[in-house]
């Protein structure tokens, strides 16, 4: 069933003659329009699947609608999460070789593809795609498609993304792509399969999967009305010409960087289950008009949850790509032309068919980073001041609640206010933007408190940025959030956090800038919050610091690690959470010493930060900056710098010296360089 | 004088103009005036009388005859994008106290196209109102059934209140969390805010309540709605009341209605600051669908090109009643009911500069020298040069004709102006210095029109321009052709459009209150059977407006409602609103008829794969909507006379058109003499009191039945 040549297939198909043809009678003017209206009609398509669906990812942009070409690559997509859009061209690609001439299946008018396989084209379970042919007089002329992040897939644990699955069976429904509809008819009996599947949430399912096909077909008929009105020779050389476009804008852009090779390395902390260092070592090559993404030395593949499949990370590097060198391109697969990427099997980026990857786009937040920190290098040796970005803070915040709520209705959904709130990188001539967004898909809205509240059996005890969260430097990380939740008015509900980064965080600083801190796993149980709130007390926290240093709310406070997998939370009791931030870029003792004052009065850093670590002297009560203080202490610092420094040799023998801990190598591999040392037998 | 005769005076004040438009009988009159920015009601009053003027009455003469006074305003527009508000403090629920500033992740994506959203490493979140060091959070909690969980911590909000008064705050928002479903908190603090700081002791300061300006849902829209309306209070409350103290002593006793941003508008003192958001060019977009019809143009760009500001809107479809999906003011997401229209600082006032730091590049706005102390050739002290500086020395306006010859033009002064300040940086002469602004400024427009007709998927081809605003005629050819439209509509009213626009506008409140009330039950045939709980909130609104609507000086036995319920299946976040079928209901029927009416509406907008009933029916919000129709009016058509427009010359003047062929000796014709028929080939100048049609070679200018224009230019013509 799984087919490896169709994996691969992301750049564009050969070029067909009526293709040519469509394209070489284009008018003056008619790319320019009739593309932007294919996008706009993606867009409307996507405003019905959001109007539709119910699961809060729908509205923190885990989605995408889709146009693709008659034999499947991308031409326009929203997004949302590029991720989806790359890789459901290959569901796409894999129903046009197997099905088509297949007699008990085969592709007509009106037909409906659903899938979720991680091996045939999705990106992990809770990833649901819905898929239709568009035919023009009998003949197949495009293809739309819609993916929604779905929180709840039936695995051992709720949530879709089962932090302590071991292997791909412990990981809910999986469907190959299958036909869940004829005549623009959805069949009952296999959404009643899925209801039955997806036990814990089956209102949530039955209506995403409406929701995803309903937004599909709207694409389907705008682009049927469009070849209607202006001919399908129009609509397949504009679709055609998109990928042109895309594949010699990315060539021409890439021909203008400099040539090298380009280094960046992060880790990840967990496997989900345990915890252990991973490496994820990118080596990007850049010769001419092709870059090389080269993913070996990474670490082995291990028996959580935390692998991935080569076609996700290309799909992780297509949301740095769109979103950064090729943000004015179109959105289409012609980018991939030009870019090879070579990921070993056997690799936790690459894992064997049985591996977890249960939450393989929170273990693909190293590809993030480490293209982005390659990228910036790259960058600055091409004299590019304005793209290079610190990393953006990707701890993939996704903490799951799931139960009864207080409505009496069965839920499992994400609490995607703190998921969309993660800090942006610092920039080359100002800070990151605080709480930028979801790193998966920037432009989702988180909810807020008052949209959660009225349909989860919660209260949020705050929500709010979270101090000294941003990496520190010449320009500051955005500040990630901090959250807490107490159960309100169910005896208890589930939690669950698939958040990394408790230990070491992977998104790196920039010339100097310090990563985004870390934070623990944080519960109060057995708390008195509910009586304290009635009686007025003045001591309730409001933010997690608060919480911990003052201790205002009696109980037992549990200190665990961010992630956790699905958990009981009594009523009155309460689950913390967080976001992380970005990180930083230059020197802290480059920091305006206004920048520091302004972000001390936002309540963005604490005084600690202020005077230990920028050195800025001040007078706490109003504000005012000791310049001349200040720059002593500063020139002091750099003294004390220069006196702890070390000739590069001397430095690089001890360095090479140093080694962690055994029990955090667990799943790294051979030290240092990360070669497999054992078996992993999955049942 | 029959006293049978309708009368109504319709005003827009704009950046730099007062626009009026008369209604008198069958008679209309169009007149201006200069925007007085120190005292609006000063321009207001004075282009009233240049109204009456034209009719040979004296302004009490005819204000005692009229009916109604509608007006619009850009004061809030200007207010916010020069963010010239009132320092303000925001409390909000401890704990919570940076909701504005996270503004649910990706608040820099508010306000900014699609294109610029996607270059995730330039997006910057947009510069709060209120900075985060004037954000207090209270101790206090209300819950999502409305109960109290933490009561108000009264002792600590003083202190807290006593910080902001330190920081200097001019006014108090208060949004606390579910403030909607119980106000009880807010009102305290107003009543706290007022016992510790009486009016006498901090002068005027607003306290607005996030419940009372929106009660709905979501916190963070709801805020903003309330900051805004805060913000913008103070400039529209001056405004208004100055505005009705000079009417009432000219002898003037009936309704002064604002227009809304909604397409409706309400009495002035029953309008918030945030509905009068963008009024001025929503009533434009109103009245140029009602010209669509007349013209059988169901796609029209509505470019209104003021002093001040260029704004257009689009009618697709002969529809207008496409609100604003995600409604944003400025930078700041709004859970506001509002039609849709774009605007950018260009204008005829917009200061044009050389900027040193890009490479000695030629820029024209978004800075404007409003009209006071105006364009250099206003000769009221203005030093920068403006585009109306370049249009005089271009030779398209009359330095002896502006406004009908009551405003003389300086071009001595505007020449100097722009030879200092542009020609001679550039390396030019003062008359291509002069060209190359009118391009800069055509072309800034024309990028805007493209982005919201080609960029939103419509092809241009399919539309026509019609071309409002003082300075509108005098560009539109330029601009139009540049964004490959190749029909510019030019109506008599086009000066005053805006005005023209409201006396074509019905009376309406809207009136909006969240509840979460389930009509049906998840997996379940159980129907709502409590009808009173919907019944007490729509009598409640319903009372709001006959209250508002009584004061306004009507009957309520003359409101027509209609109810709009945001509704959705169980379980869904998102709602779809949808038009109830009747107000109230009292029965079981009533239950399933509306149940069945949103099934049908939510089944068209999506699709009928998606509708789910078993997931259960429910309502989050009630809209009422309470409209007094208003009188309409047709224009008046006139007969047939021939294509011969000479009759109509008035003189020659020289005109700049090209670099190549510098001045040429031009046509002048005056408007008021074309007639039905009449083809004027261009280059000409066609002549009104209140704005010249310039008429570029390679176009054509027509008069119509109504004696209105087009242009039509060859696309891609260099004009």
């Amino acid at each position: 069933m799984i087919d490896y040549e169709v994996l691969e297939r992301i750049d564009p198909e050969p070029k067909t003659e009526f293709e040519q043809i469509s394209m070489d009678s284009l008018n003056i003017g008619e790319y320019e329009i009739y593309s932007e209206k294919l996008n706009q009609l993606v867009l409307e398509a996507k405003e019905v699947l959001t109007k539709v669906g119910i699961s809060s990812m729908l509205h923190s942009g885990d989605v995408i609608v889709g146009l693709y070409t008659a034999k499947g690559d991308l031409v326009a997509a929203y997004c949302g999460v590029y991720l989806h859009a790359v890789t459901t061209q290959i569901v796409i690609k894999y129903i046009l070789k197997h099905y088509k001439d297949d007699p008990t299946i085969g592709i007509n008018e009106g037909d409906i593809f659903y899938a979720n396989e991680a091996l045939l084209g999705g990106v992990h379970n809770p990833d649901q795609v819905a898929v239709m042919p568009i035919f023009h007089e009998g003949e197949i002329v495009a293809w739309s498609a819609t993916a929604v992040h779905q929180p709840e897939t039936g695995a051992i644990e709720p949530g879709g993304m089962p932090v302590s699955a071991r292997s791909r069976a412990d990981e809910g429904m999986k469907l190959p792509p299958i036909k869940l509809g004829e005549n623009y008819m959805i069949k009952q009996d296999l959404l009643n399969m899925m209801e039955n599947m997806v036990y814990r949430a089956p209102r949530m399912q039955v209506v995403d999967t409406k929701a995803r096909v309903a937004a599909c077909d709207r694409l389907r008929v705008r682009v049927q009305e469009l070849i209607k009105k202006k001919g399908v020779k129009l609509v397949t050389g504009v679709m055609r010409r998109m990928l042109e476009v895309a594949e010699e804008g990315a060539r021409k852009r890439i021909a203008s960087w400099q040539d090298g090779t380009y280094r960046s390395v992060s880790f990840m902390d967990t496997i989900g289950i345990e915890d252990s260092l991973l490496r994820c070592k990118l080596t990007l090559t850049k010769k001419g008009d092709k870059l090389t993404f080269d993913f070996t030395g990474s670490s082995p593949e291990n028996d959580g949850s935390f692998n991935s499949f080569l076609h996700v990370v290309r799909a992780h590097i297509a949301i740095y790509l769109f979103g950064v060198p090729f943000s004015d391109l179109p959105t289409s697969s012609g980018i991939f032309s030009p870019i090879e990427v070579i990921v070993p099997k056997g690799t936790f980026l690459n894992a064997n068919d049985d591996a977890s990857v249960a939450n393989s786009p929170v273990t693909n937040s190293v590809s993030l980073s480490t293209v982005s920190n390659a990228f910036a290098k790259m960058m600055y040796a091409s004299g590019e001041r304005e793209m290079p970005t610190s990393g953006f803070g990707a701890g993939g915040g996704a903490i799951v609640a799931a139960g009864a709520n207080q409505w009496g209705v069965p839920f499992s959904d994400m609490l995607a206010n703190v998921l969309n709130s993660e800090g942006g990188g610092a920039r080359t001539d100002r800070d990151g933007n605080n709480s930028f967004g979801f790193p998966w898909g920037w432009w989702g809205k988180g909810p807020d408190a008052e949209d959660m509240e009225n349909e989860q059996p919660h209260v949020h005890v705050y929500f709010k940025h979270w101090k000294d969260s941003g990496g520190f430097g010449k320009y500051r990380g955005g500040a990630g959030t901090n959250v807490a939740w107490a159960v309100q008015s169910v005896p208890s509900l589930i939690y669950q956090s698939i958040a990394k980064n408790h230990k070491v965080p992977t998104v790196q600083g920039l010339f100097g800038g310090y990563p985004p801190a870390s934070h623990p796993g944080l519960k109060v149980v057995n708390s008195n919050y509910f009586e304290k709130m009635k009686n007025g007390d003045k001591d309730i926290p409001s933010s997690t610091t608060d919480l911990i240093e003052n201790k205002g709310i009696d109980g037992d406070y549990i200190v665990e690690r961010s992630i956790r997998p699905a958990t009981s939370v009594k009523q009155g009791d309460i689950f913390v959470g967080n976001s992380l931030g970005g990180a930083g870029y230059g020197d802290v003792l480059d920091r305006d010493p206004e920048l520091v004052m302004k972000d001390l009065k936002e309540e963005l850093i604490s005084e600690k930060t202020a005077k230990n670590l920028y050195k800025v002297i001040y007078d706490p009560e109003t504000f005012t900056i000791d310049r001349e203080a200040t720059e002593k202490a500063r020139e002091k610092e750099r003294k004390a710098r220069i006196s702890r420094g070390k000739p590069y040799d001397e430095f690089v023998k001890e360095w090479e010296k140093q080694k962690p801990a055994e029990e955090a190598l667990t799943y790294y591999g051979k030290w240092p360089t990360a070669e497999k040392t054992r078996e992993i037998v999955r049942m | 004088m029959s006293k049978k005769r309708l009368v109504t005076v319709d005003i827009d004040i704009g950046g730099t103009f007062t626009d009026c438009f008369v209604r008198y009988g069958d008679q209309f009159v169009i007149s201006k005036s200069p925007t007085t920015t120190y005292d609006l009601s000063v321009g207001f009053i004075r282009a009233i009388e240049n109204g009456a003027d034209l009719l040979d009455l004296a302004i009490d003469e005819l204000l005692e005859e009229t009916k109604v006074i509608r007006y619009s305003t850009t004061v809030a527009m200007n207010k916010l994008i020069e963010r010239k508000g009132p320092r303000l403090g925001f409390i909000t629920t401890e704990g919570f106290e940076d909701i504005l500033h996270i503004g649910r992740g990706s608040q820099w994506a508010d306000g900014i196209s699609a294109l610029e959203s996607r270059k995730i490493h330039k997006v910057d979140k947009p510069k709060p109102l209120i900075p985060r060091e004037n954000v207090v959070g209270v101790k206090e909690r209300i819950d999502s059934k409305g109960e109290v969980l933490r009561p108000l911590d009264e002792e600590d909000f003083k202190e807290k209140l006593q910080y902001l008064v330190d920081q200097g705050v001019m006014g108090f928002v208060v949004s606390t969390l579910w403030s909607f479903k119980n106000p009880v908190h807010e009102k305290r603090i107003k009543k706290l805010i007022s016992e510790e700081y009486p009016e006498y002791y901090l002068g005027n300061m607003p306290v607005v309540l996030s419940s009372e300006v929106l009660p709905k849902r979501f916190e963070y829209t709801r805020s903003n709605v309330a900051i805004l309306n805060a913000y913008l209070h103070q400039s529209i409350a001056e405004e208004v009341s100055n505005i009705g103290d000079e009417l009432r002593e000219l002898g003037y006793k009936n309704s002064l209605l604002m227009v809304h941003n909604t397409g409706g508008m309400a009495e002035y003192l029953r309008t918030s600051a945030v509905n009068t958001y963008n009024g001025g060019p929503v009533a434009g977009i109103i009245g140029a669908a009602e010209v669509g019809k007349i013209y059988d143009h169901p796609n029209i760009v509505v470019a209104d090109m003021g002093g001040t500001s260029f704004d257009i809107g689009l009618v697709v479809d002969g529809q207008t009643n496409t609100y604003e999906f995600k409604p944003v003011i400025d930078t700041w997401s709004v859970d506001l009911t509002m039609l849709e229209s774009k605007s950018i600082g260009t204008g005829g006032g917009s200061i044009a500069r050389v900027n040193e730091e890009l490479g000695g590049r030629l820029e024209v706005g978004p800075e404007s020298a409003g009209s006071f102390p105006g364009p250099v050739a206003y000769d009221q002290g203005g030093t920068e040069p403006t585009v109306t500086d370049a249009d005089l020395i271009l030779g398209y306006l009359n330095p002896k004709f502006f406004h009908g010859g009551n405003f003389d033009l300086n071009l001595e002064k505007a020449k100097k102006a722009i030879e200092e300040k542009i020609a001679k940086p550039l390396g030019v002469d003062v008359y291509e210095a002069a060209h190359l602004i009118k391009q800069v400024c055509d072309g800034n427009m024309a990028n805007i029109i493209q982005k919201e007709t080609a960029l939103q998927g419509y092809d241009p081809k399919e539309f026509v321009v019609l071309a409002l605003g003082g300075a509108g005629p005098v560009h539109s050819a330029g601009f139009a052709s540049q964004a490959e439209i190749p029909k510019t509509i030019i109506m008599q009213q086009s000066p005053v459009f805006c005005a023209y626009s409201s006396s074509m506008m019905d009376i309406m409140h809207i009136y909006e209150q969240s509840e979460h009330i389930k009509l049906l039950e998840a997996g379940k045939k159980v129907y709502l059977s409590d009808y009173n709980g919907f019944n007490q909130i729509v009598n409640e609104l319903k009372e709001k407006a006959i209250r508002d609507i009584e004061g306004e000086g009507f009957s309520k036995d003359t409101i027509e409602y209609q109810l709009e319920l945001d509704m959705k299946f169980g379980g869904q976040l998102n709602i779809k609103r949808t038009i109830a079928p009747k107000i109230n209901i009292h029965s079981h029927e009533d239950v399933e008829n509306l149940i069945e009416s949103f099934t049908k509406q939510y089944a068209e907008a999506y699709s009928p794969i998606a509708v789910f009933p078993e997931g259960g029916v429910e309502i989050e919000n009630f809209i009422l909507k309470a409209t007094i129709p208003q009188e309409k009016h047709d224009i008046p058509k006139v007969e047939y006379r021939g294509e011969d427009a000479r009759g109509a010359i008035k003189g020659k003047r020289n005109a700049y058109w090209s670099k190549e062929d510098g001045f040429i000796e031009t046509d002048v014709y005056d408007l008021d003499k074309l007639e039905y028929g009449n083809k004027v080939a261009g280059p000409a100048l066609i002549e009104s009191p209140h704005t010249t049609i310039v008429v570029p070679p390679n176009a054509i200018y027509e008069v119509d039945q109504y004696l209105n224009g087009s242009i039509t230019v060859k696309v891609g013509a260099f004009v």
